[in-house]
């Protein structure tokens, strides 16, 4: 079967189960959208696995080269996660709604990795923000930073029309392919890197346009915090990487210095806030713009291996945060059900058995401990960087070694004391979601070749 | 075979008329107007399977279409009880229709004075013991509107003096080679005029008092703006653009974007929110008319009228259900009434112009035409956009939330939200159709001729 | 063959984490310690083949990166033999002593452990720099682990010392291995790694200084050391044993050796080696002697003999930073279990003044203590008296400045001296002098602990008799494997002054010790990062609330009362 045809199953699946889950009605209601909702958004998954196997070089319409492949399977694991965890966080009454967005939203994720037109990927790009308002402004605790993201992401969204307008009109052409080739003049090379790059800082969360994140992480849900600081950031860092690199590289390659800087200047702030912070769902978004920092430091350094490594990265940091948010929001769900006061959280994490051992795994990847992923990508963002920015090298090396420790202290922290409360086990789901992220991730960090070497000889053909 | 629409309308005019008047029946426009579309529509397909001879200018049966089906869903919500409302938006449509197949001033001044007539009818209700009336008689607004027909007239006999002709294919051919002071007085008295229709129209909009409601319908008035926005497009890309006076569009429009814009963030009332972003698109028209990538703005300017309109008839609808003032009133209706609420968030979203809903195309074509331009009006315009955001991101965010408590209980009765369904479906469906049927390289000859 | 020992350690590990999850099954225990030494054993077997005949093969497994080309696998050559051969059976000791001393948890002791001799094993069979990086960090994390086993309030400030410290110096070796695979593409230890010319000396220097930091942090040398006093104590002892003997010190000489093309092509580089060797082996000394109590005994003897080994890397004398290593790590290993037999005797207790002539009731412990410390201080037939040997021929024989080779061999001496002095001192102060227990204390006392006792008996045969592969190799003048020589030089000399050091050091502390009082050295120097958290605090917010005015003013919240305009 073509690529083709397995990606028009992988996003049309989605909407599918969105309009069956619409039409559930009353009776036995919770049954009901549980299970429709794990089984759509597993079937997904599957039907994204069978997409790794199949040839992606013969597909025409959909260009899913193998980083698209990549984020696509990696976009409907982390959505089949974000299913099962949200199953106890979410009201009854408002479960419908949240199924129906959370869906759609797949949907057009899957859409926006594996499309060929500019075009289309704006029109999904502004659907994707739209609906991500609703779905923070309906489930976030407060409207407020629904607005705050529309407003910020509206702007960036409105230079990257003009942009996007700009290249059709001045290449006459709409096909990503068609106007990486064409060669654009000094000029036309400026006005494009401005507005695409002003168009996707807001989304990949450079500084100053990072300011929509950290509390409408702290006021999400838990699937809601994954589409937001996991999967949107990497879209961005997807935009810069596929479409902004190779059609602009020449003013690419002439501004890298305060491309970097701007990369650098995010992690710095990023990190030196997550160190003060006291609650753990705002560090777990600090340390997401932190390594979105280190993405555009690896895309812009200039070579293969930064790029490699951005790419690998992007994968990786998405799985470790995830799996440091299910745990966050397991933690959570316990406070609420032994009615503990808030900031105990270490005595709750040693009722819940295992669990410990399972937040030592995102933690030490955070901490960039080899044999774990996030050590093998920053270490080739490093390699990358190196080259032609050896100062900047040292700046991240001490931010990083700066949130390793205090990685390693929380984590100390929280392993202290004793817990006299009865043991609460964990569920089945729960065991599903930690040991699948964990096995992903062990395998990611023993053996970084299953996503790096396809990549290579994709971004080598574009030079 | 080419003027059956009007005689259909025409026909249906009197017939109500007379039945009305002996015999107290009401006939409701609605099938009148799918009929005359329905005509259209066989039209093209004969002229397109070569089954017809006639030369038809298929960007004016395209433009008829829109106008058609602009009346239609007036008529539909008005329903049958409002006869009066009926009558005055087929004498509207029928004046519409006229103008657009003017080729010259006079028939173009009185098609839009045919055109105007519910204009004045409702000005002439508007009498509130505290407005002054200004010659005893009239109302201030009446005289205004009056006024600029005067105008017309007068440009109309000024332009006829200079040029010797009022028929546009002479006129232009005439001052493309000198123009004078007097012709661009006329041209200037001229879109005045037309864009005061369009105005006036907007403020009785904003302010009709929720009492009036039963017996008068600002609704009415969606003809006369689709077609007063067109023919000002068309005279300003056809005729103005050789006479040296497109600066004083372009800052015309630049203030009316940027009043709209900074009043619309302090508004309260929903009417008032939209009427302050249509004014914002007004401008935007302004500008785009003088603009040299005019393709791209008249396609702009099609999408935007289809998407204001429609908002327009959900907000007059949204405000017969209950007189609905202030955003407060909005509240905990998602949770009631799902179904409402998303038709209703589709229409602004829609005149808000994010993909894929009609008004992105608007938008779309609308940055087009300014890029190559002007930086700074695209600014204006990003700007502008930005705060229309932010004001029915106000109305949405009332709508959406659910944690008040609804002041009054709220209660939809099923052919309103039938009809907001068919009014969101407008601005859904009417995407891939309506950039086809939009698509302004067919109409090119219509509108530069 | 090295693929057998590494397999065995995995599989003595699985065992341990089977029993992590069958706590209630004792027969997991002896499992455990049958695999560990059966580990041991092959260890030995292949140290002996690797003895008879070096040859060094290079076998990697799988390609980790591609661009630039990194492959894991094994480098089993002489320098790996020889490391894990120690590691393993000081591992197998540490197994069966640790069923007899720890009373919780053992499951998960044991699974730290042999985790922890797993990732030293693996730093010393890397062929590969990235691979060894890998492992030197697993090494830093476990040791966290293993701090905080006690879970004691005071093990987090402990943790955060070690981990800041590792993790700050390891920045170095990620920047310098970054540079190294731009100028060579790869860091396959094969044998044209490094061999540069003369154009890339300065970028070389760098590097080194770079690679330096990480490795003196690990080596607890004179800038950043404060972690070591203060984290092993907060371990168990047989935990202890592992760091100070196998885990983290020798670490970083197998870098350096490893690495030696990379630092022998500067004098510079090689002379700051040299002197900050021998500062750290100096002053260590001397705060040793002072040193109140036995923890930071223990700890500036090992930065001390660290420092050594540390001069004889500078001096590419390999052959004696092996033997120092060797010899170091089955005395130190010896010395400490004696101390813990010891310390468990006493139910637990660690502070030196509660502890005091107790011989009579300690005798085979006695007896233990006075030939390890004999070992370590390096009376004549011991190994470190060998090693000592090796180091000092190797330094005379190097044609270099006479200051460098004549302060080395002063402080060389001199810090033999002071260490006859402070052990002496420990064994005098716990096993003579007053008794302080109390009656019903002295009544509980007991070394009936069979466990302890034997690998006690191990440990210190392993102490001596290592010995004798050293004077062997000395008395032969064995160069091993191309890179260790081991050659006698001037004889007289050097036996002169080891043995009067030796008597020297004995009198000496045999005078001093009874009058001494512990002074602890007012000499702390830290930095401290006190960042501003208040002002950090409102540049993070100055978005919030510059964003919610802004909110209120869209929404008009705040003017609800306003007519409309």
């Amino acid at each position: 079967m073509l690529t083709n045809d397995i990606l028009l199953l992988i996003i049309s699946i989605p909407l599918i189960g969105a309009i069956c889950i619409s039409l559930i009605d009353k009776k036995n209601f919770e049954n009901n959208v549980r299970r429709s909702s794990q089984w759509t958004a597993a079937f997904t998954f599957a039907m994204s696995l069978w997409l790794f196997t199949a040839d992606s070089e013969k597909s025409s319409i959909l260009a899913s080269s193998q980083n698209s492949v990549c984020l696509v399977v990696m976009t409907t694991f982390l959505m089949l996660i974000s299913v099962i965890i949200s199953q106890n966080e979410i009201k009854a009454e408002l479960k419908k709604k949240f199924y129906i967005l959370i869906f759609a939203l797949e949907a057009l994720f899957v859409a926006l990795f594996s499309t060929a037109d500019i075009l289309v990927f704006y029109i999904l790009l502004e659907l994707i923000m739209l609906l991500t308002f609703i779905l923070l402004g309906g489930f976030a605790s407060n409207s407020i930073y629904a607005v705050k993201f529309l407003i910020i992401l509206f702007v960036g969204m409105f230079f990257l029309l003009c942009g996007v307008i700009y290249l059709i009109s001045v290449a006459e052409a709409s096909e990503v392919t068609t106007l990486i080739n064409y060669a654009f003049n000094f000029k036309q090379e400026c006005i494009i890197f401005s507005t695409l790059f002003i168009g996707f800082a807001g989304l990949a969360l450079q500084f100053p346009l990072h300011v929509w994140l950290p509390e409408a992480h702290a006021a999400s849900p838990t699937s809601v915090q994954i589409i937001i600081s996991v999967i949107l950031p990497k879209i961005g860092a997807f935009g810069l990487l596929t479409i902004l690199l190779p059609i602009a590289d020449g003013i690419c390659r002439s501004l890298s210095t305060y491309v970097l800087w701007i990369g650098a200047l995010t992690t710095g702030y990023a990190t030196m806030a997550a160190l003060i912070q006291k609650v753990a769902r705002h560090t777990a978004a600090y340390s997401s713009i932190a390594y979105a920092g280190l993405l555009v430091i690896g895309i812009f350094s200039g070579g293969d291996i930064g790029r490699t490594g951005a790419f690998f990265h992007m994968i990786s940091h998405s799985l470790v945060l995830t799996m440091l948010l299910v745990v966050i929001s397991i933690v959570e769900n316990r406070f609420k059900q032994l009615k503990q006061q808030e900031g105990n959280i270490s005595i709750t994490l040693q009722s819940i058995p295992y669990l410990l051992n399972f937040a030592l795994v995102p933690m030490l990847s955070l901490s960039s401990i080899p044999l774990l992923p996030c050590f093998v990508g920053n270490f080739l963002i490093l390699c990358g960087c190196w080259k032609n920015h050896p100062s900047l090298c040292f700046i991240i090396c001490f931010l990083l070694a700066a949130g390793g420790s205090h990685a390693i202290r929380t984590y100390q922290r929280v392993s202290q004391g004793e817990s006299n409360l009865k043991k609460i086990y964990l569920t089945k789901a729960e065991w599903f979601c930690l040991a699948s992220l964990a096995v992903t991730i062990f395998a990611l960090g023993i053996y970084p070749r299953m996503l790096i070497t396809p990549t290579d000889q994709r971004i080598e053909r574009k030079q | 075979m080419t003027h059956w629409p009007e005689l259909l309308l025409l026909i249906y005019i009197s017939a109500a008329w007379f039945l009305r008047k002996k015999c107290g029946k009401e006939i409701w426009g609605f099938w009148a107007f799918a009929t005359a579309i329905l005509i259209i529509g066989l039209e093209e397909w004969m002229i397109k399977s070569n089954l017809s001879s006639t030369s038809y200018q298929s960007g004016e049966a395209r433009i008829k279409l829109l106008l058609l089906i602009s009346g239609c869903a007036v008529s539909y919500i008005l329903k049958a009880k409002n006869f009066d409302g009926q009558i005055l938006t087929t004498i509207s449509v029928l004046g519409s229709l006229a103008a657009i197949s003017a080729r010259d001033f006079w028939k173009l001044f009185f098609a839009l004075e045919l055109a105007a007539i519910p204009l004045y009818r409702e000005l002439m209700r508007d009498k509130s013991p505290q407005q002054r009336m200004i010659l005893i008689v009239l109302p201030p607004r009446l005289f205004y509107a009056l006024l600029g027909s005067v105008f017309f007239m007068l440009a109309t006999i000024l332009i006829y003096f200079s040029t010797e002709s009022t028929i546009f294919g002479e006129v232009r051919y005439i001052v493309s080679f000198n123009s004078g002071v007097v012709q661009e007085i006329a041209m200037l008295m001229i879109l005045f005029s037309i864009g005061q229709k369009l105005g006036i129209g907007l403020q009785h909009f904003t302010l009709t008092d929720a009492s009036l409601v039963k017996t008068s319908s600002p609704i009415v008035l969606c003809p006369l703006q689709t077609i007063s926005a067109i023919v000002f497009y068309r005279l300003t890309t056809n005729i103005f653009c050789y006479i040296d006076g497109s600066w004083i569009i372009s800052t015309v429009g630049l203030v009316f974007v940027l009043c709209g814009s900074f009043l619309l963030i302090s508004q309260q009332n929903i009417r008032k929110i939209v009427a302050c972003s249509i004014l914002c698109h007004m401008g935007m028209i302004f500008l785009c008319s003088v603009s040299p990538f005019s393709h791209d703005g008249m396609q702009s300017i099609l999408c935007i009228v289809v998407a204001w309109n429609t908002v327009i008839l959900g907000i007059y609808r949204l405000q017969e259900w209950r007189s609905l003032q202030n955003l407060d009133d909005l509240q905990m209706a998602s949770s009631q009434y799902p179904a409402f609420t998303m038709a209703v968030t589709i229409l602004f979203l829609s005149l808000l112009g994010f993909a894929p809903f009609l008004g992105f195309w608007s938008r779309f074509n609308l940055c087009q035409a300014l890029l190559g331009w002007s930086g700074g009006a695209l600014t204006i315009y990003m700007i502008s956009c930005l705060f229309n955001l932010i004001g029915l991101a106000k109305i949405l965010d009332c709508i959406w939330s659910s944690k008040k408590q609804p002041p009054r209980n709220l209660q939809i009765d099923p052919e309103f939200v039938r009809e907001i369904y068919f009014l969101a479906l407008a601005a859904i469906v009417a995407i891939p159709l309506a950039y086809r049927v939009l698509n302004t390289e067919n109409m090119e000859a219509y509108f530069v001729q | 063959m090295i693929k057998y020992v590494i397999m065995l350690q995995m599989i003595t590990l699985l065992a341990n984490l089977m029993w992590q999850l069958q706590a209630h099954r004792e027969k997991w225990k002896y499992a455990s310690i049958i695999l560990s030494a059966l580990t041991a054993l092959a260890a030995t077997w292949f140290m002996v083949q690797q003895w008879i005949a070096p040859h060094s093969e290079y076998a990697p497994f799988y390609s980790f990166l591609e661009n630039p080309s990194c492959e894991f696998g094994l480098l089993s050559d002489s320098l790996s033999a020889i490391a894990a051969w120690v590691i393993c059976t000081i591992t197998a000791i540490a197994n069966y002593y640790s069923t007899g001393y720890i009373r919780k948890n053992i499951a998960i002791f044991l699974t730290q452990i042999n985790s922890l001799s797993l990732a030293a094993i693996m730093v010393a069979t890397a062929n590969n720099l990235l691979q060894l990086y890998a492992f030197w960090v697993i090494l830093t994390v476990i040791s966290c682990f293993l701090a905080d086993f006690d879970k004691k309030k005071t093990s987090l400030k402990t943790i955060s010392k070690m981990a800041n410290l590792h993790l700050f110096g390891d920045i170095g070796f990620i920047l310098s291995m970054a540079a190294l695979f731009h100028m060579w593409g790869n860091l396959n230890f094969d044998e044209n790694l490094f061999v540069g010319n003369d154009m890339q000396l300065k970028k070389f220097e760098f590097i080194s200084l770079l690679m330096l930091l990480s490795v003196f942090v690990k080596f607890a040398q004179i800038g950043p050391s404060r972690w070591l006093e203060e984290a092993i104590w907060s371990m168990p002892i047989p935990a202890t044993v592992l760091i100070h003997s196998v885990a983290l010190l020798p670490a970083g000489t197998i870098l350096i050796i490893r690495l030696q093309n990379l630092f022998e092509c500067s004098e510079f580089i090689q002379h700051a080696i040299v002197w900050i060797g021998l500062l750290s082996t100096l002053f260590y000394s001397l705060r040793a002697v002072f040193a109140g109590s036995l923890q930071k005994i223990l700890a500036y003897s090992t930065i001390a003999q660290a420092g050594s080994m540390t001069v004889a890397c500078g001096f590419s004398a390999y052959g004696a930073a092996i033997a120092l290593f060797v010899s170091h790590a089955f005395s130190k290993a010896a010395l400490i279990f004696a101390i813990g037999s010891v310390i468990h005797a006493l139910s637990g207790e660690r502070d030196i003044k509660c502890m005091g002539g107790l011989f009579e009731w300690l005798p085979k412990t006695y007896i233990v203590s006075i030939l390890t410390i004999a070992s370590m201080v390096g009376v004549p037939l011991t190994p470190f008296y060998y090693s000592r040997k090796i180091l000092l021929n190797e330094v005379l024989g190097v044609h270099s400045s006479s200051v460098l080779i004549s302060c080395t061999i002063i402080t060389i001496v001199f810090s033999s001296i002071l260490a006859s002095a402070y052990f002496f001192r420990i064994f005098y102060l716990i096993f003579h002098g007053e008794i302080k227990l109390t009656e019903t204390g002295l009544a509980y006392l007991s070394e009936q602990n069979p466990p302890i006792i034997y690998s006690m008996y191990a440990a210190v045969f392993f102490a001596i008799f290592s010995g004798v592969f050293f004077y062997y190799a000395l008395y032969n003048d064995v160069i091993w494997a191309d890179v260790f020589v081991f050659s006698y030089g001037e004889g007289p000399s050097a036996v002169f002054m080891f043995t009067i050091a030796n008597i020297a050091g004995l009198c000496g502390a045999g005078l001093i010790c009874k009058s001494i009082k512990p002074i602890t050295i007012p000499f702390k120097f830290r930095l401290n990062f006190k960042i501003n958290i208040k002002r950090l605090r409102s540049i993070n917010e100055i978005d919030r609330r510059f964003f919610k005015k802004f909110y209120l003013f869209i929404t008009n919240k705040n003017r609800r009362n306003h007519a409309d305009k």
